[in-house]
């Protein structure tokens, strides 16, 4: 992991190795006296689990939603620093069930990622891989419609609470329309474009991806986010993806501006800067 | 729709002028309780659009008029847009009329409501100096309504020689402060006890702003950093901490060093009302304030600015075969 994370990821690693009872005592909490555990989530005013907050996915998925060994990094002069950790995978059940020839491409991409990774030009992240990226995103639920807003490329989405129609056209991030099942908040995910990726590892889809979230509280600091990822033209049935969201708890815990724009451009354009000497 | 003038602008020095707004669009009878949040604060969710074709300052022709007649409105608005819409360097390639998002000409004159002029202060000469000496190209500027400068076209070395705009770093009307632009005037605004959240169609460009106390940040960021409060039924959003490259107005030479403050009222089910005001005694000897309305908006679209940005490759590779060209190297 990045020095970025700093010290708190470190606790929370060892917080979640050593059993959730403990994650109280560790991060503070908020000062919780209760265990995490038995601590009410919050709720809003109309009585909905309240997701306001700061999140963040700890993990490997960004590399590889499937278990995976640690493979190089794509700068060599970087060494170790740029290497791709192992990992245990989030996909229930461990396969992805593409059709034959989509399997194919899946392979063909994994052995060009260092070339077609769509972030590597700070193109949108897509859904569900911006909740996994390893960086935070913000929940801003008012009484009506859903906000989250992820720092990757200053991308973002609406869920929307109350709206029956289709979207205009198509998207990156997906038109998303969202509903209660009891405390779970269940997304309806439609009109992809077929530009964007699951992760590093070359896993992708087309224009026909469906994709169903589920957002509910596991303790007041985590959610359980699970995907029902669905796409006839690569995928030969629905499958799944499991993982746990982690509530940014420091005291200055924020969002930043990263328009990463800036840093992709000698990759996207450099090749027709003007050379000098011409 | 025809905006309904600076209704509810705040300032006490404006009393008069909001009067007499309202006495030109005053109709029917007063409006019903505008909704709240369960906190009690008014609430300001919606989408909401700011297209507007009223110029940010006001244009000679109309002297030191505030308002305008309906017909003036309407004349003013059917010859700006033939000129808009017939600029040769619009017709490459799409329908002006199609794709722009002019919105209408109001019964005011400017968005700028004070100086009671209309108009943007005259800049300072060490504001002068600075433009002049930071701007490594010949200003152009290119009217109506925007008062955008661009570098020329063949000021184009590498991507970075072009505007934020144009990079899809930071598109132009989305500001902060918003303000009515060629297309994309559209805003969803989210609102909890804690925080609002400004998502603006131009760029995908959201902006959080707290609502209570956050440690200082020392970051400059494109958007700036924003604090917010309620005064009354008041959203005020005050601004710092922006890019040298990237202040509100830097288009007009504003300064690292600009304070933006915003204020959001609602004015009836499917209004709001949106000013702003802008500080920066670097720039300009006075602040100076504009106001429009927001109005209700069915959809907010996904923008994608970047990943469609072919516009930058057509760029770069036709100045470079231009270069080629005169080099003789090129194709004849």
């Amino acid at each position: 992991m990045d020095n970025r994370f700093g010290r708190w990821t470190v606790s929370v690693l060892v917080a979640f190795a050593l059993g959730a009872g403990t994650v109280t005592m560790i991060s503070g909490g908020g000062g919780a006296s209760a265990s995490a555990q038995s601590s009410p989530i919050p709720r809003t005013a109309g009585g909905k689990p309240d997701f306001n907050g700061i999140w963040q996915a700890l993990g490997t998925a960004e590399w590889d939603l499937q278990e995976h060994p640690p493979r190089p990094g794509p700068l060599l002069p970087l060494g170790a620093r740029t290497a791709v950790p192992p990992g245990p995978g989030i996909v229930v059940g461990g396969e992805i069930p593409y059709l034959p020839e989509a399997l194919a491409r899946k392979k063909e991409n994994f052995d060009n990622w260092m070339v077609r990774d769509p972030t590597i030009k700070c193109f949108m992240a897509g859904t569900p891989r911006a909740t996994y990226q390893p960086y935070p995103f913000q929940i801003v639920q008012g009484a009506g419609d859903i906000l989250i807003a992820y720092e990757f490329a200053d991308a973002s989405r609406v869920i929307y609470m109350n709206r029956n129609d289709e979207s205009p056209v198509e998207t990156w991030m997906g038109w998303s329309r969202g509903k209660w099942e009891g405390d779970t908040l269940v997304v309806d995910v439609t009109s992809f474009n077929d530009q964007t990726w699951f992760d590093a590892a070359g896993n992708y889809h087309s224009d026909a991806l469906h994709v169903v979230e589920r957002y509910s509280f596991r303790d007041r600091d985590h959610l359980m986010y699970e995907a029902t990822i669905e796409d006839p033209k690569v995928f030969s049935r629905p499958w799944r993806i499991k993982l746990p969201l982690y509530r940014r708890i420091e005291e200055n815990a924020r969002t930043y501006e990263f328009k990463c724009v800036e840093f992709a451009e000698e990759v996207m354009y450099g090749h027709l800067r003007k050379k000098p000497g011409h | 729709m025809r905006f309904p003038g600076a209704a509810s602008v705040s300032a006490s020095s404006l009393t008069a002028l909001v009067v007499m707004f309202s006495a030109v669009s005053a109709q029917g009878p007063s409006p019903a309780p505008i909704p709240r949040t369960p906190d009690g604060r008014p609430d300001l969710q919606g989408i909401y659009s700011f297209a507007n074709l009223t110029p940010l300052e006001r244009p000679a022709e109309f002297g030191n008029r505030l308002t305008i007649t309906p017909e003036e409105a309407a004349e003013y608005e059917a010859r700006t847009k033939v000129q808009i819409n017939e600029r040769p360097s619009l017709q490459i390639a799409y329908d002006a009329r199609v794709w722009r998002d002019d919105g209408q000409m109001s019964l005011r004159t400017s968005l700028i409501i004070d100086p009671p002029d209309g108009r943007v202060p005259p800049m300072l000469p060490e504001a002068q100096k600075r433009n002049a000496e930071r701007l490594p190209y010949p200003v152009v500027n290119r009217p109506p309504n925007s008062g955008t400068t661009f570098p020329p076209d063949s000021f184009a070395d590498g991507p970075e020689s072009r505007t934020l705009g144009e990079r899809c770093i930071l598109a132009r009307p989305p500001g902060p402060p918003m303000r009515p632009e060629s297309y994309n005037n559209t805003v969803q605004i989210f609102q909890t006890p804690n925080e609002i959240a400004l998502l603006n169609e131009m760029g995908h460009m959201v902006r959080i702003v707290p609502l209570g106390p956050r440690p200082p940040s020392t970051i400059r960021q494109y958007i700036g950093e924003s604090r917010g409060r309620w005064e009354g039924d008041t959203l005020v959003i005050e601004t710092t901490n922006f890019r040298a490259d990237a202040a509100a107005f830097a288009n007009r030479g504003a300064s690292e060093h600009l304070k933006l403050t915003e204020r959001i009222s609602r004015i009836d089910a499917d209004t709001l009302s949106y000013e702003f005001t802008i500080n920066d005694p670097h720039t300009w000897p006075r602040p100076w304030t504009a106001q429009f309305p927001l109005t209700k908006e069915p959809v907010l679209y996904e923008t994608a600015c970047h990943e469609g940005n072919y516009g930058m490759a057509n760029i770069l590779s036709a100045v470079r075969a231009a270069e080629k060209k005169a080099a003789g190297q090129g194709p004849k």
